[in-house]
């Protein structure tokens, strides 16, 4: 009985193991919350296709790993983001976020209609912003897709009495999300 | 000397009230922005009707951008809906701004969880990237002469009597 038990409960985690690996990986403390959740490039090519944006566009967008960050300062004070601040890596070698300038440079190379352009900048997280005290925003950001995990560095400066207080948030073991659940470049 | 210093205390003092009176006048997540001239904004909406943010001076100015994948928006809509509709007598001009989506899109999404609103369209979103919003939705308060006063963060429950009553008030005044 109890071995029908178990394998019951391996059944179902194996069932669970796509969900779990596409979970949402959080950071608190009392000045903001910092969540990431990685999206499945089944995921990216739903949303972007519901939107009407070309297959040339979603071929490229399936070819990279998207992961959605939401911050919001939970502090009193106006907290600074700036991605270029922010650092990623794997196997303890940096690498490059494909940012703003890189995909407007492939956009326009490849003659994409402005109204798809600009739904995709709108779903890019903000390069920078003063989050206002309770203020949440976000979106995407795009990585080189890698079958190891990443670890994000995020940096932010919280207004206050002086000095400004850094805020360095560490996003350990961070994985690009498969259509499978497996990881997978 | 020292009823000078009892003035100047007095003043700020004074000023202190002041300023406090006006920070708790703002309701929850509207702040004051940068003043700058609202960008040039000249749409049409579903049914061809163009609208020009130059035709309102002399009015407050409601401009609000949305799109249909933004969670916030879904949420917000409805309330924009009520608002529209409760402030029409008050002489606040409304410019609801669909963010480059397709009319399909806004057609079938408003139809859904705002029938009585029309949008004016963004076709390219190149009117949007003019405001440079945080993200969306984003909503500014132009005074009668243009000039961009005040924001909100986020989505916003615009039908409460906070929000209301504010823009009740701007609506009254000339600045």
């Amino acid at each position: 009985m109890n071995r029908l038990r178990f394998i019951r409960f391996l059944a179902i985690l194996f069932c669970m193991a796509p969900l779990l690996l596409n979970a949402t990986q959080q950071y608190n403390d009392s000045n903001l919350t910092v969540r990431i959740k990685a999206r499945t490039p089944h995921q990216m090519a739903a949303f972007y296709e519901a939107r009407g944006f070309p297959q040339a566009m979603i071929k490229k967008l399936n070819s990279v790993c998207f992961f959605t960050i939401i911050v919001k300062n939970t502090s009193n004070n106006i907290l600074w983001h700036d991605l270029s601040q922010w650092r990623f890596s794997t196997t303890g070698k940096i690498i490059e976020r494909y940012d703003r300038t890189y995909w407007k440079t492939q956009w326009q190379n490849m003659k994409i209609p402005m109204a798809s352009q600009s739904t995709f900048r709108w779903t890019l997280m903000p390069e920078r912003l003063d989050f206002r005290p309770e203020e949440t925003e976000g979106g995407n950001i795009t990585l080189p897709r890698k079958a190891t995990p990443y670890t994000i560095h995020a940096a932010f400066k919280l207004e206050s009495e002086n000095p400004e207080t850094l805020i360095n948030v560490t996003l350990p073991n961070v994985r690009c999300a498969e259509d499978n659940g497996d990881s997978t470049p | 000397m020292t009823s000078t210093n009892s003035i100047l205390m007095a003043c700020v003092l004074l000023l202190l009230t002041t300023t406090q009176v006006t920070a708790t006048e703002l309701p929850k997540g509207i702040i004051e922005s940068v003043n700058r001239t609202a960008p040039v904004t000249q749409l049409s909406d579903m049914d061809g009707k163009s609208q020009n943010i130059a035709q309102y001076r002399g009015r407050w100015v409601f401009v609000h951008f949305w799109a249909s994948w933004c969670g916030p928006c879904r949420k917000e809509m409805p309330h924009i809906q009520k608002l529209v509709t409760s402030m029409q007598e008050q002489g606040l001009a409304f410019m609801i701004i669909n963010t480059a989506e397709s009319e399909d899109t806004v057609f079938a999404f408003l139809g859904g969880v705002a029938p009585e609103l029309n949008s004016l369209m963004d076709r390219d979103g190149l009117v949007t990237e003019r405001w440079q919003p945080r993200g969306l939705p984003a909503t500014y308060l132009v005074d009668p002469v243009g000039i961009v006063r005040y924001q909100a963060l986020g989505g916003r429950p615009w039908h409460k009597e906070p929000y209301m009553n504010f823009l009740k008030a701007l609506s009254k005044s000339d600045t």
